[in-house]
């Protein structure tokens, strides 16, 4: 399959962009005719908002990311040194923020496609990572590809590149290692193109998935036969990830008293991933990135601006995130560390009243 | 793991079988006691007429599986499964055949339904294979499956032909698959572990017995959908259960010879091929070229991506031995096209995507000797204690491209002992010890517990 090189993708997006909302647009003055929606801010300016505003720009900075990661991994493979393995670990760290930005939603092509499990499993598999790098097969590209999930994504690159807590020297990779690390850097990279890609092009036949986002409720878009419809997925994405941070990611670890289930423990970047879990929530929640003015309609406007139950759910992002900066890092040692413990329980707490928030009564406000 | 169904919670319970139990009553003459209104109706002249008398036959078998597992449900753990202490719960099946046939026609009509996991609808999943996070699924189950249905007619004095679904004449569990037939708890994990469990399929069957004793078997039937293949369970998510109607683009064609001839025992080989990308749910595994034709779906054609199986088996039942065996060898052609292609499938597919093998490789054996009689039993019971091993591999020599993963390498030394009374009912105990094809992997130990009814 031939694909555009990224530079090229980048350079067409304002183009993509600028052509989808003038669509958008359109969209907008046929919403105006349906009497249903008049009432409510749940229009096609809230999800052409949300996907031009927040999804999009969160993939290309995730795509651009993984990009400068993988040449950091070639960097450091072809001449290795500590200042080249201190770039790449500040590239995967780089990486991951807008990745977990992401996660808030989780749905599209990153779901249907399996680019989740393929980017961001874990716990990483010991066992056959060791074989792997035993075996006398050549590690490419495609050989990582074929790989289990748990062999490949950014864990693996992180257990390769940060060892226990990024005690690992330049000296102890083996040139096997490197050879993994390059093959791993350049599918993760692919990867993400891809998933911007499924976003903001046309591939394969199917329109990007912005379009089909942006053009909830419009004759023939089957995905979303309501703007309704699209923007129960932008608040189904918000309480998924919010589950998942507090149910699974913090409650599993947790409970099972077991560091090997903690998600990025080699690079002790856990908290700092649920934050951005929680960053991704305030973006779809505010319609635009950290540090970008807020332009459209938002999550924020159809819940009101400033009313009562704005103010809450500002205040509870605000206080999951303090929560979660209050737990000791490394996370891995905390989840046995008793002072620690009813840390981690008050921050789960914060994060599942804010689920709660968007589930109980966000949810009913997108629901026609 | 094929042979260990996962607990279904929250299922509804099957209605009864009754309905199904109920044989279509031949219609005597025109008389219809029907004193309702209804009677009003007209009665279809075809049924008004005198109908043969019909031989029917009504045979069911269920079974109830209790489990101790020492190893936790998640296999993909650093160092294989964790310690764990568990019990599994299972009314892994309740299996209906009815048959009617008209002798002097050579006519019969056979179907078989069955009810898996006492329940129907769709049941909730763990995956581990798939993410390495948990990840639940809405798994299609389709709990209550028609496994055969089929219309047959005899040609002359040996030879059948049939029309409709029936089993797939490869392997053991297409002859050998009601509970009686084999001494372990549950059917063999080597062949079930590459190959769909009594897999049947919808085509035509045509076989011929020779008088001295070989039965040849030819089956012309739909083929398998490659986007279900996968790393741990090779061809089995193949069986094409997922819609409502099977592709039959790509048909395979089936050939079985087995010997019956010696008293007690029999032996013989299959071998199964049959194409798999054109049965895919959509036309996605198509060659590129330069001048494509955008009104045909596929103008530079379909990636050929043919399956073939082979297998020797064997059976006997001679004296007091009873003894199973299997050697089956699998080639995925261009598996590398289909595992690229499956991993960019929609996950509301439902399907692995995990990249498949190029081979795989199962074979089992199991052994038992009866002895009822030592133990004082009359000739009404049985009493097998035995033997079984498995072995399957679903990463048999891969690619270059493919790691060959020792996880999927798996041997399971089982032994046990098997009771019934009269082939009717029946009680197994086994105990399965599981290795990987690694030693860095736990070994995985089950004790079993079996027991039903087969009439």
């Amino acid at each position: 399959m031939k694909r555009m090189s990224l530079p090229l993708r980048l350079a067409l997006a304002p183009a993509l962009l600028s052509g989808s909302l003038l669509l958008g647009a359109c969209g907008d003055d046929d919403g105006t005719t349906n009497p249903g929606e008049n009432d409510s801010k749940v229009g096609t300016e809230l999800v052409v908002t949300f996907a031009d505003k927040v999804v999009v720009p969160t993939y290309a900075r995730l795509a651009t990311r993984l990009t400068e990661l993988d040449a950091a991994c070639i960097a450091l493979a072809a001449e290795p040194s500590e200042d080249k393995l201190t770039a790449a670990r500040a590239a995967w760290r780089a990486a991951r923020i807008p990745w977990e930005q992401s996660e808030g939603f989780l749905f599209g092509p990153v779901d249907s496609f399996g680019y989740d499990p393929a980017l961001d499993s874990w716990p990483v598999s010991h066992t056959e990572l060791d074989a792997v790098l035993a075996s006398n097969d050549a590690l490419t590209q495609q050989y990582v590809s074929n790989l289990a999930n748990e062999q490949k994504g950014f864990h693996t690159l992180e257990y390769l590149i940060f060892g226990d807590g990024g005690t690992k020297t330049v000296g102890e990779l083996t040139a096997r290692e490197y050879e993994y690390v390059k093959a791993l850097s350049a599918e993760l990279k692919a990867v993400g193109q891809l998933l911007h890609g499924a976003w903001a092009q046309s591939l394969d036949g199917n329109k990007p998935f912005r379009d089909t986002l942006a053009t909830a409720g419009q004759a023939g878009n089957s995905a979303y036969p309501s703007v309704h419809a699209a923007a129960q997925e932008m608040v189904g994405g918000i309480t998924t990830i919010l589950d998942e941070v507090a149910n699974g990611k913090i409650a599993e670890p947790y409970y099972s008293r077991d560091p090997n289930v903690v998600e990025s423990q080699f690079a002790y970047n856990s908290l700092e991933d649920f934050t951005n879990n929680i960053r991704s929530v305030e973006n779809a929640y505010l319609g635009h990135l950290q540090g970008e003015a807020k332009t459209g309609t938002s999550l924020r406007d159809v819940v009101g601006v400033d009313s009562a139950l704005d103010t809450r759910i500002r205040q509870q992002i605000a206080a999951s995130i303090s929560a979660l900066g209050a737990i000791a890092e490394p996370f891995r040692e905390s989840i046995n560390n008793d002072t620690e413990r009813p840390k981690i329980v008050a921050a789960q707490e914060a994060i599942r009243a804010l689920h709660d928030t968007f589930q109980g009564e966000v949810l009913p406000l997108v629901t026609q | 793991m094929a042979q260990e169904p996962a607990p279904v919670p929250g299922i509804a319970q099957p209605s009864p079988a009754a309905p199904v139990a109920q044989e279509p009553a031949p219609v005597p003459g025109v008389a219809q006691p029907a004193p309702a209104p209804a009677a009003a109706v007209p009665v279809p002249s075809a049924l008004s007429r005198a109908r043969p008398q019909i031989e029917t036959f009504l045979t069911a078998y269920g079974e109830l599986l209790f489990g101790y597992h020492d190893y936790g449900l998640n296999q993909n753990r650093t160092g294989g499964s964790q310690r764990d202490s568990r019990l599994e719960f299972d009314t892994t099946r309740l299996v209906v055949e009815m048959k009617g046939t008209l002798p002097e026609y050579g006519l019969e009509v056979e179907a078989e339904v069955e009810f898996e996991h006492g329940g129907t609808g769709s049941a909730l999943e763990l995956e581990y294979e798939e993410f390495g996070e948990f990840d639940q699924e809405l798994d299609k189950g389709g709990e209550i499956l028609v496994e055969e249905l089929f219309i047959s007619k005899k040609l002359g004095q040996n030879a059948s032909l049939a029309v409709g679904r029936f089993y797939v004449a490869v392997g053991t569990l297409s002859e050998f698959s009601r509970p009686t037939d084999y001494l372990g708890t549950v059917r063999d994990e080597a062949e079930t572990g590459i190959i769909p469990n009594t897999w049947d399929e919808m085509g035509l069957r045509l076989r011929y017995k020779f008088p001295w004793g070989l039965r040849l078997t030819g089956q012309l039937v739909n083929g398998l959908d490659s986007t279900g293949f996968s790393s741990q369970l090779w061809a089995v998510g193949g069986h094409q259960r997922r819609f409502e109607v099977q592709r039959a683009t790509d048909m395979a064609l089936v050939v079985r010879a087995d010997v019956t001839h010696f008293d007690g025992f029999i032996f013989g080989v299959s071998a199964y091929r049959g194409d798999t990308t054109r049965n895919r749910p959509k036309p996605d595994l198509v060659k590129a070229c330069e001048d494509a034709n955008d009104r045909e779906v596929a103008p530079c054609g379909y990636v050929s991506a043919p399956l073939t199986l082979l297998d020797a088996h064997l059976s006997v039942r001679k004296g007091r031995w009873s003894a199973k065996g299997l050697v089956m060898y699998g080639h995925l052609k261009n598996a590398e096209l289909v595992s690229q292609r499956n991993s960019r499938l929609s996950n509301l597919l439902g399907v692995m995507r995990t990249p498949v093998s190029d081979n795989a490789l199962a074979a089992w054996g199991e052994v038992g000797y009866d002895i009822a009689g030592v133990v004082g039993l009359s000739d009404a019971h049985h009493l097998f204690p035995f033997v079984r091993y498995d072995y399957v591999d679903t990463q048999f020599k891969p690619r270059e491209e493919l790691y060959d993963n020792p996880r999927f390498r798996r041997q399971i030394y089982t032994v046990g002992v098997a009771y019934n009374l009269l082939n009717t009912v029946y009680a197994k105990l086994d105990f399965g010890h599981r290795r990987l094809g690694s030693d860095v992997f736990r070994p995985e130990n089950t004790l079993r517990l079996a027991t039903g009814f087969n009439y």
